[in-house]
Order: C-alpha cells, then structure tokens, then sequence
C-alpha cells in the first residue's frame, strides 16, 4: 500500500524535476531537431531525423573553440589568483580572530561583500584596468572575476577551517613551525574538501559571467564563451538548433564540474552550518 | 632576532588585493558620485554636490526601477527559499544512487552559464516555437503565441522565472545542508515521543532552522537585487523598462551614455535603499550567535 503522503512526495518530487532539469533536455532536443520541426512541433521537438548540423555550423563557422580557450584560460588565472589569497585571509581570520577581533567580522560580514551588485564593481575596475594595462586582457578579467569570488570563497573556507580545534595549531606552534609552515602542511591537505568546493564556486563564477566580461574585454580575440554566443545571436537571427548546440557546449563543462563536485560541495555546506 | 615569519608577507599581499580589487573601487565609487564625471574624464573630481543624487531621485524612471528591483530581487528570492525548502524537506536524510542522482540533477541550473540559461528561456517564452506557448495552444488557453518578454506585463514574470529556476538550487543545498546538521537526538527523541515526520517537520525541523531560513531568504533577496547578467540578457530591461532594475540602470547610464558621476550615484541610493535590509540580516546572525 502506497501511502498517500508518499504517491504526494513522489509526484511533487517529479514535478520538480521535470522543472528543474527539462530545460536541459529540451536544449538538447534542440541542438539536434532541424528547424522546420522546431516551428511544426506539437509541444517538444521529436527529431525524427537528428541533425548535428548545428553543432559542425558553430563548431566550423564561429570561432567558438577560440572562446572556449580563452574561457579555460580566464578560469585558471581566476582559480590561482583566489584560491590562494581566500585561503590565507580565510587561515588569518580563524587564527586570530581570538586577538583581533576584527576579524571576527570579516566571517560574518564576507558574505555582505560578495552580495555588492558586480555592476558597482565593474564600471571602476575596467577604468582601473585601463590605467594598468589590464584592461581588455584575459588576465584583467581574472582579476575581475576573482573580485567577485573571493568574498564567497572566503566565507566557505572560513566555515570549514573554523570547525578544525585550535589545539592542532597551538601544538603545531610550540613545536616551533613558523605560521607559513602550519597553513601549508597542516591546514591545507586538512582543507581538501573545502578547497574544492571554493574552487568549484570560482570556475562557476567565471565560466557563467557575463558582466565582467562586457566590462573588461573589447577585441574579439580575446572574447571568452558568453561574449562569443551573445555575438552569434546577432549573426545568425535566432536560428534555434545553432544557437542551442552552442549554448549547450558551453553550459557542458560547468555542468560536469558541478555533477562531480557536488557531494563535496554538500559536505562543505553541512560543515558551516555546524560553525 | 626572530625572523619574520613568511606568511604575514602573504598576508600583507594578499590583503593589499583585496584592498585593490573590493574597497578601491567601492571607494571611487562613493568619491565620484559627487562629481559630474564622464567616461572621457573619470579622475576629474570636481565637486558637484548632491546635483547626480537629486537628478537620480527626480528621473521620470526612479520610481519604476525602484519597485523593478525590489519585486525582482524579494519576490524571487522568497519563492526560491520557498521551493528550495520544500525540496530540503522532501529529500533530507534519504541516501542511496537514486536520491544522490536526483539531488544533482535538480542542483544542475546553478551550473548553467547565464547566456545559456537566457537563451533556454527565450526558447521557452517564444511566441512561435516556445514550449511554454504551445502547452497554452494545446490546453486551448490562446490561439496566438503570447510574447511573453515583448509585453510590458509579463516580461517581469519571464525574467523572475529563468532567475527562479537559476538560483533556486543554492537554496535547496543551503537548506538541505541546515536540515542535515540537526543533531539526530533531536529527531531521534521526537520520534519516540510518537511523532509522525509530519508532525516532526513542524515541530523540531522547521523551528530548528528558522533562522537559517531568513538568512537564505535575506543572501538571495540582496543577490537578486543587483543581478545584472540574467535581465539583460533576456530583455535589455524593457520592454519600455518593464525588467529595468537598478543594475541596469546603473550600466546604460555609465557604460551607454557615459556618465560615470550619475551612473555612481545610481549605484550608491541602489545601496542605501538596501541599507534596512543589510542590517536586518546582520541582526539575524548575530541572535545566531
């Protein structure tokens, strides 16, 4: 006997789903259905016959593979830029927050920095960059970008380093290691998780941006994905199945990232919710 | 002689990045608010006074953005609290492939790039090929498509739903997490004491995480409110500023009509309107801790 309460968490639970992930797969069932069966579909799209000619159009015609190089390098420079400087600002803050109580503000308060709209932000940073060179630069839009994940990077490793009991440090300390010696080869192998979900959070904050890249870059060399497929929508005129078949090789790796990284990301969660 | 110690030479670094990349332009931001700046002069700092707050506040539109923002950052951040707790509720201490498989796939439209997600949607709203048109035409709701994004009522409804269906997974992983980190004896004991989950979930669970529940509602409401990518790139905040929220705003004036000064002083009264809201949320921590 099905209870009722289960038939209703079930359904509700399915109903979810379909919201949540259908979209995914009709952006799927897109890329490959030809365009007069997009325009006579009843509802979705069947594609009797699939058509990959989306993919090769894009893949061929655009420069779609320059901007995904250009997105991978922007997310590599952005993940050496803010892993680091998070962890040592996230380590100092747990340490001393005994001593300094300001940084026991910086925990809390974090969060309010990653929560400035990134307009506010961007305008004064690609002025900035101008000044320095930086501007219209992969490496400028790094930058950018890891003004924008550091507040959320900081307050994860924060939440995970403040649960590890001081006494390992003091420990640590009257034996003699210097502070360095103690971020590096104690903390840092102990922040494994958190340090993966701080760098899952940073690839998705570059490879889903938008903003920063409008703000920063100018030449078409160096556009990264987002730049890329908005200028594809002014150049084909909404044809669907290519604009679809771009739009799902780009959501592609973020998607993998995300599938692999979740448990850790749940676990990270739990972690700073007991903090 | 004690040698320094490396690390506070990293620290040193790494708060002077900080510094340059956060408060920097935040500062500048604040400093050229008072000034009648453009794009083509942006280190001039005239003094201009309060002309680009009194200008911003008489614009024709300030009204229209205001309320824009607030029912595009609230709203959706209270439906995607909303959906994210029932969805923490449904799946909370169920293990196993099947559980761990649904959890990450209704956690996937975090991971969706924003022009993705723009274009997905813009699918879904069009009024020929649009999925969401042609369940209306079979259900015999319309005969025509509805151009959802092209119609100064519903556009908002377009773009709050792609932005729901975006953000609403964080909550989800927020709350799940909040759930999860009840310590057992607590459920444990409600169970022997004859409760049913029904009567649990109202009793310990829901109080327990109240106000982890506020906080999620209070970090999406903020994060909302200042989201620039999904609204432009759906609708460019018309239809005749119909989507137009401060952000938006705040970008044409700076980056389309190049005036830095007035562009600031829309991002700085976009801040103290939040201001009430900022220090609601930093109460609720602190009656956390």
């Amino acid at each position: 006997m099905i209870s009722i309460k289960k038939l209703f968490s079930s359904v509700l639970l399915i109903l979810f789903l379909l919201f949540f992930f259908g979209p995914i797969i009709l952006m799927v069932i897109v890329s490959i259905s030809p365009e007069r069966e997009l325009f006579s579909a009843l509802l979705i799209p069947i594609p009797f016959e699939q058509t990959l000619v989306g993919y090769m159009n894009v893949l061929s015609r655009t420069y779609f593979l320059r901007w995904f190089i250009n997105s991978l390098i922007v997310a590599i420079f952005a993940l050496a830029i803010s892993l680091p400087i998070s962890s040592i600002i996230a380590y100092a803050s747990v340490s001393f927050r005994k001593k300094y109580s300001i940084f026991r503000l910086f925990g809390d308060l974090s969060i309010l920095l990653y929560m400035i709209p990134g307009v506010i932000l961007a305008l004064p940073l690609s002025i900035l960059f101008s000044l320095i060179k930086l501007q219209d630069t992969l490496i400028g839009l790094a930058v950018a970008d890891s003004s924008f994940a550091l507040p959320l990077c900081f307050w994860l490793l924060w939440g995970y380093l403040i649960n590890i009991p001081k006494e390992l440090e003091e420990s640590a300390m009257v034996d003699g290691a210097s502070r360095f010696t103690i971020l590096t080869r104690i903390y840092l192998p102990m922040m494994g998780e958190g340090l993966g979900a701080a760098a899952m959070f940073v690839f998705l904050t570059v490879w889903l941006d938008y903003l920063f890249a409008l703000a920063i870059l100018r030449s078409s060399e160096n556009f990264v994905l987002s730049l890329g497929i908005n200028w594809l929508i002014r150049e084909y005129t909404f044809m669907w199945t290519e604009l679809m078949a771009a739009a799902f090789m780009m959501a592609l790796p973020s998607f993998i990232v995300s599938f692999i990284v979740f448990k850790y990301l749940m676990r990270g969660f739990e972690l700073i919710m007991k903090g | 002689m004690k040698s320094l110690d490396p690390f506070f030479i990293f620290l040193g670094i790494a708060l002077l990045f900080l510094t340059l990349v956060e408060f920097l332009p935040l500062g500048y931001i604040l400093l050229i608010s008072f000034t009648p700046s453009s794009i083509f002069n942006p280190f001039s700092f005239k003094n201009a006074g309060l002309k680009n707050y009194i200008e911003v506040i008489n614009s024709t539109k300030f009204l229209n953005v205001t309320t824009n923002s607030f029912i595009y950052g609230f709203i959706t951040a209270g439906i995607q609290t909303l959906i994210g707790l029932i969805l923490a509720l449904l799946l909370h201490g169920k293990r196993g492939r099947l559980y761990s498989l649904i959890k990450a796939l209704l956690f996937t439209p975090y991971a969706i790039p924003y022009i993705t997600t723009a274009l997905v949607w813009q699918f879904m709203l069009d009024p020929v090929y649009g999925t969401i048109n042609k369940l209306l035409r079979i259900l015999a709701i319309t005969s025509k498509g509805i151009p959802f994004l092209g119609r100064v009522d519903l556009a908002m409804l377009g773009v709050m739903a792609a932005t729901i269906w975006q953000f609403t997974p964080f909550s989800f992983l927020l709350l799940l997490a909040a759930i999860e980190s009840i310590p057992r004896q607590l459920i444990e004991a409600s169970q022997i004491d004859g409760a049913g989950s029904l009567a649990c979930t109202r009793y310990v669970i829901l109080p327990y995480i109240k106000e982890l529940v506020i906080i999620t509602f209070f970090i999406r409401s903020l994060f909302n409110y200042g989201k620039f990518d999904i609204i432009w790139l759906m609708t460019h905040g018309g239809p005749l500023g119909a989507t137009e929220t401060f952000p938006i705003t705040i970008w044409v004036t700076g980056y389309q009509e190049y005036a830095l000064g007035l562009s600031a002083g829309w991002g700085v009264i976009s801040l103290l309107l939040l201001m009430p809201f900022f220090v609601a949320y930093v109460h609720v921590l602190s009656r956390r801790k």
